[in-house]
């Protein structure tokens, strides 16, 4: 059962969305450096949205509170390198991040280029 | 919504803990809308109460006696084993009236250190004759 969130764009009278589940999975190739067969929880964010240039939006995930969004080592929305607060800290800089995007790295955290979410 | 199966062999049959994302206003907060965890098991206690429901909002929040989680992970291993451990799953008897003292109230932030439940808990994990496997479920 995920949550969805929905994003309204003003400008454009259109909305997106954006889901958001708590799951337990195995992962495979999780910036890991070897492969477990363990159960990870985490949590999972999925939208069908696409970025301005029209490129699909990735799915996104959170295996903890200092799993920061940008590389895991900077929160989007600000140049901070703390953990987050709670999980609604967590989800709100996770969508922040899915619907500005952000410039190549933004807050030293090495990430690429990545556009705004397109409306 | 994440569920973890735990399959009880010598009564043949699975209890269920589950984690699910919610979001409200709590009425501990000002009115704005808050993100949780909601973990709920159909665990039995010793007594055969219901475990009260937990609400989870960091990774502090853990069951009773448990250290702050690492990771989403560390902390649903911890609630499990929680649950486990306090009801003393797969126990071949019983018996013991011990731990399992915090019931049927809603628990909403992590607990006082003091309680017995990692204390008591380790014997009755490691004569554990259930296996336990563990699935997800969307």
């Amino acid at each position: 059962m995920a949550v969805n969130i929905a994003i309204y764009s003003n400008a454009n009278s259109t909305s997106k969305s954006i889901s958001v589940g708590f799951e337990g999975e195995i992962l495979a190739a999780s910036n890991a450096s070897s492969y477990t067969t363990d159960i990870d929880y985490f949590f999972k964010f999925n939208t069908g949205a696409r970025t301005d240039d029209n490129i699909a939006l990735g799915v996104k995930l959170n295996r903890g509170l200092s799993d920061l969004v940008l590389n895991g080592s900077r929160q989007s929305a600000a140049n901070d390198s703390n953990a987050y607060s709670d999980i609604t800290d967590m989800i709100t800089d996770v969508v922040y991040d899915y619907v500005h995007g952000h410039t190549a790295d933004q807050w030293s955290s090495g990430v690429t280029v990545q556009n705004p979410m397109q409306f | 919504m994440a569920t973890v199966r735990i399959y009880h062999e010598e009564e043949n049959k699975y209890c269920r803990v589950d984690a699910t994302l919610f979001y409200t206003v709590l009425d501990d907060f000002t009115g704005q809308f808050q993100y949780y965890l909601r973990i709920t098991t159909d665990i039995r206690n010793l007594d055969g109460s219901v475990f009260p429901q937990f609400l989870v909002r960091t990774l502090d929040d853990v069951p009773p006696g448990a250290a702050t989680a690492t990771n989403w992970s560390d902390l649903v291993d911890k609630y499990v084993n929680y649950f486990m451990t306090t009801a003393e799953l797969g126990q071949s008897s019983s018996s013991s009236s011990s731990s399992s003292s915090s019931s049927s109230e809603e628990y909403s932030s992590s607990s006082s250190s003091s309680e017995e439940y990692s204390s008591s808990s380790s014997s009755s994990s490691s004569s554990q004759s259930s296996e336990s496997s563990s699935s997800s479920s969307l």
